[in-house]
């Protein structure tokens, strides 16, 4: 009896503790699942989080790397003339010199016509393309839509699973040829999703569109970076390039299969497919060290119980293995146990779940200040960026996070920049935070990878703090 | 002289450039509308040729879509679509039953977030009949010879559930505008007789579209593709196009982007209007220079006018006052040679010596009274005039026993047939001059006739006195022109008459004065002068 109880306790704190039940491969990604409670109380319709998280782990970094199939879109606009172009060409010659013989890279460049400087071709000859780059003028206005559906016609010559898909859009000014609605870019985006492109934007100075830019890398699960001076396109190209040499695992699809008396509510930020009790996600690679994560609100209403312990969902991740065609499966599935005193449901509170969805409910929270401020109410944009700042605070006394105190910074400072007039700067940095929220993707370095760092730093912490309840 | 050879010249000049630069541009005009029709049609063949890239496109497209929408085996299970809509060009499925209704997905399946979305942004197609009736008519019209719609459609092979039969798809594009713009559906009939659909992902059709399209153009000029807000959407070719320049040829896409359009630039058409503009200023400034050429002669002939009229006016004035001093002396060499005449102790000889001297000196003073009414204001003139009962015959009587000893001597026979018993209602001194300058008029010109004849009548209340001669007679040309002021038939000074030319005016006009006229007219023996006064009537 008194074996059965202790089982019964530790069993309890084990899944308290690691509610997230690892199947570690030694493929390339991780596959870690955690409820943002290990307790519910009996006989409630309760609601809790769901939390996903993919870490690309490809250790091995001298093996040979994914073949990549680049398109490099340049604005070579009126305004792109000078150092922008300069730096440009330059950052361009290191792309290339990175490249192997493997690689396709095509080029195209645009102004109010478009231009396939280099259709989609191997990676050889680096001279010749290089001189083709550095014959580059800058002329004409922006023909944003039509540059990038050229680029996309390049890179769809060769967008199998195969390689990395990536294009890689540069571009300085508001598109004032051809198509520049938010839908279409968005639509533009799912649709370069679907066919295993990324596209990554980058945004030079500070009179680029940041809504259309990002749209279409958020949507097609590739990164946006904002190089507020064109020294720093350098840097971002270059985390461009480290990312794509080091993707781990490609083509993501993630099946979350919620069983009987669990109904998916909605997806945090993520863009997703719910079909009545599968919810579906595909992302089109995961980089070495990169932490993706998913989270989902689920409804809890009275699930079948075994032993006090009740499955709430099974996950199964699909994706094809860096430089193969390998299909890899990772499955893995999390519940809950039951009780009747809240103070348990309380204490089995997972801060590093919650830590992420307060995250993501303080950046919905900005986004729509930042709708506001758009729509010109500069008063209640501020008003709704304090709101934020309170309500980060005051979730961050439990959780403690320095992701949270990060957010209060940065909502403070586009506070401050709003009062200054910074406008500007201030909404094309937010959407830089706002998509690697959304899609942990992100050229800006300080938002590059140190999630995972910090998330170490709070699994520590939090299983010191375990560990120290288990002493006790 | 050396004015006018000048002036000839510069017109000379400037006539045929003139001529020439508008003739030049006039066919200069047509060539360029010649040009332009040839252009317009060039450019409609190249248009055509790039509208030959959408047509496939959308082929493609068709047939792209359809392949995939007539692999889904139906049955009710909700995810039986994942498949396609992994497919980029696909963003949505849907389901009819063979009249067009919604089958899935339906508006309130709980299950399918997604669906609902769909099911409210094309609200309107399932509730607008022409979808329902578009499909109802495609369905039947397959079956008749006469399909309108055949165009729209390809055939396909089918390995459908009626085994390997092959079967003309029906299927067709439908538009809707919702937000922020085009959205395009397209359906088609599937082997067990639903209508699967697929919401394209348009942004994206658009993209590839753009991608099929040539980088660049191999004729001269530039293509631009717009859509319903002319927004550029795509365009190639090395031409820059100026935004005024209208294009030189437009073609409309076809369905279902028929709000679409093509439009072709091309250099030529600038070019030419530059030329023209070349043209038109060379024009302008020759006409310029014409105008201003022919305002200066004008000026200048005006100017020298003005100063011939001058002087004439101030010899005028000269012979006037001349003729007024001649006046005095004459009449008293007149009244002294008339009263030498009266005295009884002369001789016949002396007589008429002094009757030549009376004679003589009248015929002076009727030149000097000539003269004088002719340089006196019309109106002046009139004012003087006494207009009152005349009696007619004896004034002629008077007149033709004054003039003729004179006539005589030069051997006129004077023949006088007066017959009008009214009086005339005239200026006596009028008619004096007027009748002596007639008659003076045929002593100069008719002396081969020597007769003159002096006749009075009476018609329609005017009394006509004619003074016939049987002289060479006036060209009937000149009847009119003998009262010209200085005209003489043959002014040439060699046939030995004298005259001023001025005589016939003056009776003309002292005339019309009176109220009557005086008219030249030929008769067969020589000319008629006839003098129409009023009749004076009694009240």
């Amino acid at each position: 009896m008194k074996i059965y109880l202790m089982v019964c306790i530790y069993f309890t704190l084990f899944l308290v503790t690691y509610s997230d039940e690892k199947i570690n491969t030694d493929k390339s990604v991780t596959l870690q699942v955690a409820l943002s409670h290990g307790v519910l109380i009996n006989g409630k319709k309760q609601k809790i989080y769901l939390k996903v998280s993919l870490i690309g782990i490809r250790k091995t970094i001298d093996a040979k790397r994914n073949p990549i199939n680049l398109c490099i879109i340049l604005d070579k606009s009126r305004s792109m003339i000078g150092a922008k172009l300069k730096q440009v060409k330059k950052s361009s010659r290191m792309i290339l010199n990175l490249l192997d013989e493997d690689d396709i890279i095509s080029f195209v460049t645009y102004d109010s016509r478009v231009i396939t400087l280099i259709p989609a071709t191997m990676g050889r000859d680096k001279g010749d393309l290089i001189k083709l780059i550095d014959g580059i003028k800058g002329h004409g206005s922006t023909a944003l839509f039509a540059g990038v559906s050229k680029g996309l016609y390049e890179i769809e010559k060769n967008a199998s699973t195969k390689y990395v898909n990536r294009i890689i859009l540069l571009s300085d000014g508001m598109a004032n040829v051809g198509s520049v609605s938010l839908k279409d870019m968005g639509d533009l985006g799912f649709a370069a999703a679907k066919n295993n492109i990324s596209i990554s934007t980058i945004g030079i100075g500070k009179g680029f569109n940041e809504e259309l830019m990002s749209s279409l890398s958020a949507n097609s699960d590739g990164s946006y970076g904002f190089a507020e001076s064109p020294e720093q396109i350098d840097d971002l190209l270059k985390n461009e390039m480290k990312q794509l040499i080091s993707v781990a695992g490609k083509r993501l699809k993630i099946k979350i299969e919620c069983t009987q008396g669990v109904k998916p509510i909605k997806i945090l930020d993520r863009i997703g497919t719910i079909r009545k009790d599968t919810i579906t996600f595909s992302m089109n690679q995961i980089y070495n060290e990169q932490n993706k994560y998913i989270l989902v609100e689920l409804e809890v209403n009275n699930p079948i119980v075994i032993k006090g312990y009740s499955k709430l969902i099974d996950v199964q991740l699909n994706y094809i293995l860096a430089n193969s065609d390998k299909n890899s499966v990772l499955r893995a599935k999390a519940g809950i146990s039951w009780t009747g005193i809240e103070e348990v449901k309380k204490r089995s509170i997972n801060n590093n779940v919650m830590e992420k969805v307060v995250l993501s409910m303080a950046a919905d929270q900005n986004r729509m200040a930042m709708l506001m401020f758009n729509e010109g109410n500069l008063e209640k944009t501020l008003e709704n960026l304090q709101f934020t700042c309170g309500f980060l605070i005051r979730n961050n006394d439990s959780i403690q996070s320095t992701q949270i105190e990060k957010l209060e910074i940065i909502t403070k400072q586009i506070q401050e920049d709003l009062n200054k007039n910074y406008s500007n700067r201030s909404k094309k940095a937010w959407k830089a935070y706002d998509n690697f929220n959304k899609t942990q993707n992100s050229l800006n370095q300080e938002y590059r990878y140190k999630q995972s760092a910090s998330q170490q730093k709070i699994i520590i912490k939090k299983s010191s703090k375990k560990k120290k309840a288990r002493t006790k | 002289m050396k004015y006018r050879l000048t002036i000839l010249f510069i017109f000379i000049l400037f006539v045929p450039i003139s001529l020439m630069l508008w003739f030049g541009q006039k066919s200069f005009i047509n060539e360029q509308k010649l040009l332009q029709a040839e252009n317009a049609k060039r450019g409609d063949a190249i248009l055509e040729e790039s509208h030959l890239n959408i047509d496939i496109f959308l082929r493609e497209i068709k047939s792209e879509i359809s392949t995939q929408l007539l692999k889904i085996n139906w049955t009710n299970n909700s995810n039986f679509h994942e498949n396609l809509l992994g497919q980029p060009l696909i963003k949505q499925v849907f389901i009819t039953d063979n009249k067009g209704k919604l089958l899935f997905p339906l508006k309130d399946d709980e299950s399918n977030p997604d669906g609902i979305e769909f099911v409210k942004r094309t609200k309107n197609v399932w509730l607008n009949k022409s979808f329902k009736t578009e499909v109802i008519n495609k369905l039947s019209g397959i079956n008749s010879v006469k399909n309108k719609l055949s165009n729209s459609m390809f055939y396909a092979n089918q390995k459908g559930s009626r085994g390997n039969i092959s079967k003309r798809l029906v299927d067709g594009f439908l538009t809707w505008y919702w937000e922020e713009g085009l959205n395009l559906l397209y359906w088609c009939e599937n082997p067990k007789g639903y209508i699967v659909g697929a919401e394209i992902n348009f942004a994206y059709l658009k993209a590839r579209l753009i991608g099929r399209l040539p980088n660049r153009l191999i004729h001269p000029g530039t293509i631009k593709l717009i859509d319903s807000r002319s927004a550029v959407i795509y365009q190639w070719g090395d031409y820059e196009i100026n935004e005024k320049a209208n294009p030189l040829a437009k073609l409309r896409v076809q369905y279902p982007l028929d709000s679409w359009t093509l439009q072709y630039y091309t250099r030529s058409q600038e070019s030419l209007g530059r030329l023209k503009k070349v043209y038109d200023l060379a024009l302008n400034t020759n006409l310029l220079f014409l105008g201003l050429f022919i305002l200066f002669v004008g000026g200048w002939i005006g100017f020298y006018l003005w100063r011939d009229i001058k002087i004439i006016e101030n010899r005028m004035s000269f012979v006037t006052q001349v003729s007024h001093e001649l006046r005095t002396p004459l009449t008293n060499i007149r009244l002294y040679s008339e009263l030498l005449g009266r005295i009884e102790s002369s001789n016949e000889k002396h007589k008429k010596y002094i009757s030549v001297i009376v004679q003589e000196s009248e015929r002076l003073s009727r030149l000097i009274q000539n003269v004088l009414t002719f340089n006196k204001d019309k109106n002046k003139t009139k004012e003087n005039l006494s207009i009152v009962s005349l009696d007619i015959n004896d004034l002629i009587e008077n007149i033709i026993l004054q003039e003729e000893p004179y006539l005589i001597q030069l051997g006129f026979k004077v023949e006088l047939n007066l017959t009008t018993e009214s009086n005339a209602f005239a200026d006596k001194d009028s008619i004096i001059q007027i009748i002596g300058n007639v008659i003076s008029n045929a002593e100069k010109y008719a002396k081969e006739g020597k007769y003159i004849g002096i006749s009075s009548s009476e018609e329609k209340g005017f009394i006509l006195i004619d003074i016939v001669d049987y002289g060479p007679g006036i060209p009937s040309s000149l009847l009119t022109k003998v009262f010209s002021p200085f005209f003489r038939i043959h002014n040439n000074l060699s046939d030995g008459v004298a005259g001023t030319g001025i005589g016939l005016t003056i009776s003309k006009e002292l005339a019309i004065l009176n109220g009557g006229d005086l008219i030249c007219m030929n008769v067969p023996k020589g000319s008629r002068f006839r003098l129409k006064l009023k009749k004076y009537k009694e009240v």
